[in-house]
């Protein structure tokens, strides 16, 4: 579903030329969940936006549903985004002039795939069946959060890449989110990315990747 | 305040500063407000104090001071032998003036002014410093043959004249070799001496006599020495020009103080935006345990800052666009008042106090009171999008509360108006409540729209729906857009009434074929000459009188009944059958518009003119209409004229051809009877000169509105980008949603095109609005001339045109800014903030 | 000779003063005007008349006077004429002729001044016979003859509020200046036909402030025209007309040359009219006082200058010699173009009285 080989990223920063992925190769199988692991900075979130096209390497290929983001234009990268890969960031930027509603079914609506049923049962299993005509600053971060998971699964994308989703909410509730988020990508049939810094997190998934000096390692060690 | 305050005040103070070295943008935009507000504003100031000190020269003439003048009472001029006698008997105050109009070869009016510098008083007193000392001045050949002839350097360069160049007029002849100079008081006149400019004019008078200060004792002996047809007058130009022309500058005045307004608008833009940033700047400050005093301080010092800063650069840009501004208000001035107005510009230091305290005043507003609210408010922000909206409709409801005060406010001053300056008040209170209107109704329209598209798809109701994050910042930008659209229809389609009125009122009284004003013409002799009636149809001699009525130089003309012109006198009110009363009646009179609006005449009443006999009552039968004019005027037959008064002189000769009969047959016999080429003007002529005169008086306006509306535009850039920047973030999540870049586009320009042209909606209704208060109110109060309001879709199509291109110009700006900052934007999505 | 400078300064230089040496344009060589040359022969009245096919032409009468208490008094009156161009004379404001005149008083109290300018061919100011009388005028500045002739006549002029009116008569016929009136000016040939009246009998009244005073004198007619009077090497020149008390009157002056070796001339008149001519070297003039004078100007009212306003006079060959002192410092003309001319006594009133011009000091 998703494949990076020699991947390599380097960022300008004044004290020199850093290089963040010095040869990455990663391949993730449809459906399948992984975690990606690491220290903060080690380039978990670079990673991330490669694989969605938000940023592009400087050197090695990355192909999404076995296209090549290389050779894609902005128009090809705006139609893969809205049809084939979901993102969930710690912050959920919600549509503030849109109700609860139109915010989950925005991007089914943007790539024309509403599975009606698939919308009840994220509803109903997300607990937002009595928010939905209610605007996103009426709502606690929480539920904000799951409307934006909602909005990401809805079209049920090929593969879902999230930078810490549940970052903003309190441990508890975090845990609780993040088993329900794994559940419905299942539900959804999507393969899933996921950046934790949160080992247990990471334990809900297939496979963890770690992310040590630019390189990915297999486990912990 | 502890002894290490003020050290830590400035630390403060570039803490806050600080914010514009990093976005250097901000403070050109808060300065762009400050400097477009100040600038126009001050530009008008400049002017309409020049044009003031201008008036206080206004009884000199050429640099000499003329306390009185002499003019013959007949029209005649002056004979050259009566001013030598003066001079030999010791008047040597007095000096000869000429003054005539001529036309270039397309027709565009000329006035020449000529005197003998040799003669003035004083005029060669010492050694330098005198109407001679003037090292520019080789007077020997200014009074030598082939002489010179002076243009000022702003009427050289528009007639396209050439230092040494002979301008060559419509009738053939030509001026004498051009000189790019100009004395005092010549004004838009071309100075000659007067030796070239009677031998121009092929005349052997003057127009005048300009006397200098002289004691009452010597007035009265002059006064006693002066031929018959001669008499002296005070000059009371300087008092008369200061009256006439106070409703022109109080109207430049409200022209520049709504420009100063929209600048206002654009610096609340510019500050919105710098405020929601330097929200955490402020948090930090107040958590590191800055005083609220010393960060009051703080605010004020930076308001000082900007109002200083902001207020020079204005002055600076204000003086740049006075002294472009000046030939057409120049142009106005002496079109409607004969005033004439010099070249020289200054900033005196009332306009700078005043200009300071207004940028002072409106940054308090704009700037130093947010930033106040934001401190007095806690320390960590509870605030959440929430309490944003929440905010945003109240600060729509005060607007509209405030609003209908305004509106209130303005229904009690249309009730007690009675002054041009409580006009424009009345003005300003109806614009601006209309501008706070504009939030609330645009939110409301929005609304109504949103319910509309309620089951439409989900993108086209998200694309409206954006509306409302963009309100917020659209608000200001829309108020000023609103305001710069309502004052240019309102004064288009003043200008445009008023052009066509004028038109059919030309057409109406320019009736005859051509027009004879010559001193030399028996005018009644040339009608009734039999060798003329070959080709004369009608002829129309008529004779006047000047005097004062009300404190002002009023003239009463004798017009002769019976011909086409008289008996197609188009009066704007009247008793029934007024014209053949008149024609007939004894001791009744028509006056014009100017005499009913501005000195109060009303039909019926009756006039006191000084007659030969006494006073002598007149009745009021009927109100012409006589635009341009700034004076009384009134007509009267001929005959009744005659009797009331021996004096007359001869005013004018107008002359029907009969059919078929060519203008060289009529201009032949006209130069048979002694009148010089140039003293005649075909009808045609002087209908596009009138057109012509009119176009440049309100040149100004029309430059002003063009100013206005740029301004508003540059408001709505303002606007754009602060929505882009303050939104940067959250447009790259759209982008990462799948959001192609012309969906983006579309979340920007709909909402916004709809704004617009709500804004350009409302702007009709509430320009015909000005432009009736304009015309039936301001005008009349004014200048005394009423018309009917001509409303014509072409100027709200023409400036719907233009605020789509002014859109479409912002929005490639902002796109092009989108493109170059939306990479990076989406490469940090989902980085901490 | 007088003033020559003075009426090509107020006629020629106009912006040109400016821009380097104002002198160099009287300097010009006069072409298309008439030429001075020896052997003219005067005619009177009519050579009272203008000349206007010469550039420059002047009337120029000083009086120096007494009232009753016997104090002096003085008078200058003089109008100047100017041709633009060498074109014939018209009349109309086309007229190429400009006039400038000057009137000076010198009272007990002291010395006032005023001076006027206008256009010929109009009126403004003309010299001309009016009625078969001799008339010259700017504005009510007027000098009539009471025939053709300019004496007798009545001179009739204000000075500021000053109203001075005087019957001018004499019956001595004119002095012809130089030789026989052709008055030559430098080595290089500049000259003027120049004739004075030196023996005029004056009497009338000025009225001061509304109060007249009964004055009579004598007065000193200078008439003079050229074309092209000065030599490249002349700045300026010291000037007298003197009545002595023996009923003789003498013309004396030099033109101060750069180097030093000045032009002198003058002529020594008898009480009957009859003179002669005096050469440069029978004539010596030396100065005895040089006086820091106030000369204000519009530019500069502070300005001073130093002048000489005491002298000796010698005609060695006549073996006479004479002191002469100004009788006030102060008869500065500061108008448009400004020198020295007021009253002198000679040895201090005791042998005579006459006026004394000083033109080209600078400050």
């Amino acid at each position: 579903m998703l494949s990076f080989s020699g991947v390599v990223k380097r960022y300008a920063q004044p004290e020199g030329e850093v290089t963040v992925l010095g040869g990455v190769d990663l391949s993730i199988a449809a459906g399948e969940a992984v975690a990606l692991l690491g220290e903060s900075g080690s380039g978990k979130s670079t990673l991330l936006h490669l694989a969605a096209g938000l940023d592009a390497p400087d050197a090695g290929r990355i192909t999404v549903g076995g296209q090549t983001l290389a050779a894609m234009d902005d128009r090809a990268l705006a139609a893969l985004r809205r049809g084939t890969v979901s993102l969930v960031f710690q912050q959920f930027h919600l549509i503030g002039t849109l109700s609860v509603a139109d915010n989950i079914r925005f991007q089914a609506a943007l790539c024309g795939r509403l599975d009606t049923a698939f919308e009840v049962e994220l509803i109903d299993r997300l607990g937002l069946r009595t928010q939905l005509d209610k605007y996103p600053h009426q709502l606690s971060g929480g539920q904000q959060q799951r409307v934006a998971i909602a909005r990401a699964l809805l079209h049920r994308p090929a593969l879902v890449l999230a930078d810490e989703p549940t970052g903003n909410l309190d441990e508890r509730s975090s845990g609780a989110v993040m088993a329900l988020f794994h559940d419905l990508v299942k539900a959804a049939g999507s393969a899933l990315l996921m950046v934790t810094h949160s080992r247990e997190m990471a334990d809900y998934l297939d496979r963890r990747l770690w992310l040590r000096d630019g390189r990915l390692h297999d486990d912990a060690s | 305040m502890t002894p290490a305050e003020p050290e830590r005040l400035g630390g403060v103070v570039r803490a806050l500063l600080s914010h514009y070295w990093r976005h250097p943008w901000q403070a050109v935009f808060l300065l762009a407000g400050l400097v477009a507000g100040v600038a126009l504003w001050s530009a008008v100031q400049i002017i309409n104090s020049h044009a003031r000190a201008s008036y206080a020269e206004a009884d000199f003439v050429l640099g000499a001071q003329a306390t009185h003048w002499i003019r013959s009472r007949s029209g005649d001029g002056i004979a050259q032998a009566d001013y030598i006698a003066l001079r030999r008997a010791g008047f040597r105050q007095v000096f000869p003036v000429v003054q005539a109009r001529v036309s270039t070869v397309d027709n565009a009016p000329l006035a020449i002014i000529a005197t003998d510098l040799l003669a003035l008083p004083e005029g060669m007193a010492g050694e330098g410093g005198d109407a001679l000392g003037d090292a520019d001045l080789d007077w020997l050949a200014f009074v030598r043959a082939p002489y010179q002839a002076w243009f000022p350097a702003a009427m050289a360069d528009e007639l396209g004249v050439a230092e040494g160049q002979q301008l060559t007029l419509r009738d053939g002849r030509r001026l004498p070799p051009a000189l790019i100079a100009a004395r005092e008081q010549q004004g838009r006149q071309i100075f000659m001496d007067v030796g070239a400019a009677l031998s121009l004019l092929g005349r052997d008078t003057f127009t005048a006599l300009a006397v200098g200060p002289i004691s009452p004792d010597t007035a009265a002996r002059l006064a006693a020495a002066l031929p018959g047809d001669l008499m002296l007058e005070a000059n009371q130009q300087r008092l008369d020009l200061t009256q006439l022309t106070a409703s022109l500058h109080t109207q430049l005045t409200a022209m520049s103080l709504l420009s100063f307004a929209v600048g206002l608008f654009i610096v609340f833009n510019a500050v919105r935006f710098s405020l929601w940033y330097r929200r955490p700047t402020l948090r930090t400050l107040r958590l590191v345990g800055v005083s609220v005093r010393a960060l009051t301080l703080a605010i004020v010092t930076e308001t000082l800052v900007w109002s200083v800063v902001g207020c020079a650069l204005g002055l600076l840009a204000g003086l740049g666009i006075s002294h472009a501004l000046l030939p057409s208000v120049s142009a106005s001035l002496q079109n409607l008042y004969g005033a004439v107005v010099g070249a020289d510009l200054l900033l005196d230091p009332v306009t700078i106090a005043i200009a300071w305290g207004m940028t002072l005043i409106g940054l308090a507003f704009a700037l130093a009171w947010p930033l106040l609210l934001q401190l007095r408010g806690p320390v960590l922000p509870g605030g959440s999008a929430s309490a944003g909206m929440l905010a945003e409709a109240r600060a729509r409801r005060v607007l509209l509360i405030g609003a209908g005060v305004l509106a209130l406010a303005a229904v009690g001053v249309y009730w007690q108006m009675a002054s041009v300056i409580e006009g424009f008040v009345l003005l300003g209170l109806v614009l601006f409540a209309a501008a706070w209107a504009l939030p609330q109704a645009l939110a409301s329209a929005h609304r109504l729209l949103g319910r509309a598209l309620a089951g439409a798809p989900l993108v086209q109701r998200w694309i409206v729906s954006d509306g409302w994050a963009q309100l917020p910042a659209l608000r200001t930008a829309m108020m000023a857009l609103l305001l710069a659209l309502t004052a240019n229809l309102g004064v288009e389609t003043l200008v445009g009434s008023f052009r066509t009125a004028l038109a059919g009122w030309l057409d109406q009284r320019i009736g005859a074929d051509i027009y004879v004003n010559s001193a030399q013409l028996d005018t009644r002799g040339f009608v009734a000459d039999p060798a003329n009636a070959g080709w004369l149809a009608t002829g129309h001699a008529r004779t006047g009188v000047t005097l004062r009525w009300q404190g002002r130089p009023t003239k009463v003309y004798g017009l002769d009944t019976t011909t086409p012109d008289t008996r197609a006198l188009p009066l704007a009110q009247s008793e029934p059958d007024a014209l053949a009363r008149w024609a007939g009646g004894e001791r009744l009179i028509l006056a014009n518009e100017q005499a009913h609006y501005l000195g109060g005449l009303r039909l019926g009443q009756t006039v006191t003119l000084p007659t030969y006999g006494g006073a002598t009552d007149y009745t009021v039968v009927g109100f012409f209409h006589d635009y341009g004019n700034p004076y009384y005027q009134f007509y009267l037959p001929r005959e009744a004229l005659a009797r009331g008064w021996r004096d007359v002189s001869s005013t004018g000769l107008a002359l029907w051809l009969k059919p078929g009969v060519s203008a060289e047959t009529a201009e032949a016999a006209l130069v048979a009877a002694g009148v010089q080429p140039g003293e005649w003007f075909a009808q045609g002529d002087i209908k596009r000169l009138s057109m012509r005169i009119f176009d440049r008086t309100f040149a100004m306006t029309a430059a002003m509105n063009t100013l206005t509306l740029l301004v508003a535009g540059a408001a709505l850039l303002t606007a754009l980008l602060a929505i882009l920047h303050e939104r940067l973030p959250e447009f790259a999540q759209w982008r990462a949603l799948g959001v192609t870049r012309r969906e983006l586009l579309r979340v920007i320009a709909v909402p916004l095109a709809l704004f617009v042209t709500l804004t350009w909606l409302a702007a009709i209704p509430l320009g015909a609005l000005l432009s009736w208060l304009l015309i039936h109110d301001l005008n009349v109060m004014s200048f005394g001339w009423s018309m009917p309001m001509l409303w014509s879709p072409t100027p709200a199509l023409k400036l719907g045109l233009l605020s789509a291109a002014i859109v479409a110009l912002v929005l490639v700006i902002v796109l092009s800014q989108l493109t170059r900052k939306l990479p990076q934007a989406m490469a940090q999505l989902g980085s901490a903030q | 000779m007088k003033a020559v400078f003075l009426l090509l300064m107020a006629l020629l230089v106009g912006p040109a003063s400016a821009q380097g040496d104002p002198y160099q344009v009287l300097r010009s060589t006069g072409e298309g005007y008439a030429s001075v040359v020896p052997g003219r022969v005067f005619e009177f009245p009519a050579d009272h008349l203008p000349h206007p096919d010469y550039r420059i032409e002047w009337w120029y009468l000083t009086a120096n006077l007494k009232d009753d208490a016997g104090r002096h008094w003085g008078l200058q009156w003089t109008l100047f004429r100017q041709a633009m161009s060498p074109a014939t004379d018209t009349e109309g404001w086309d007229s190429n002729q400009i006039w400038m005149a000057h009137a000076a008083i010198t009272t007990p109290d002291g010395h006032r001044h005023e001076q006027r300018f206008a256009r010929g061919g109009v009126g403004h100011a003309e010299v001309r016979l009016e009625n078969g009388a001799f008339a010259a005028w700017l504005d009510d500045w007027l000098l009539t003859g009471d025939g053709a002739a300019m004496l007798p006549g009545r001179l009739r002029f204000t000075v500021g509020e000053a109203v001075i009116d005087m019957q001018l008569a004499s019956d001595t016929p004119p002095v012809l200046q130089g030789k026989s009136g052709y008055s030559q000016k430098s080595a290089q040939g500049q000259a003027s036909y120049y004739y004075s009246q030196p023996h005029i009998a004056v009497s009338g009244s000025v009225t001061l402030d509304g109060k007249p005073t009964t004055l009579t004198g004598t007065g000193w007619l200078d008439r003079e025209w050229s074309s092209q009077p000065l030599a490249d090497n002349q700045q300026g020149w010291d000037w007298f007309s003197l009545h002595l008390a023996d009923g003789h009157a003498l013309m004396v002056y030099r033109l101060r040359h750069d180097d030093g070796k000045h032009w002198l001339s003058g002529s020594w008149v008898a009480p009957d009219g009859s003179a002669r001519t005096l050469a440069a070297d029978e004539i010596e003039l030396t100065v005895l006082d040089t006086r820091r004078v106030r000369t204000p100007s519009s530019a500069n009212p502070e300005a001073t200058r130093d002048l000489p306003l005491a002298w000796r006079v010698s005609l060695p060959g006549l073996k006479r010699e004479w002191t002469v002192r100004a009788l006030i410092d102060d008869q500065w003309m500061g108008g448009r173009f400004p020198y020295w001319e007021g009253v002198v006594l000679v040895d201090e009133g005791a042998s005579g009285v006459g006026y004394l011009e000083l033109t080209g000091y600078g400050r």
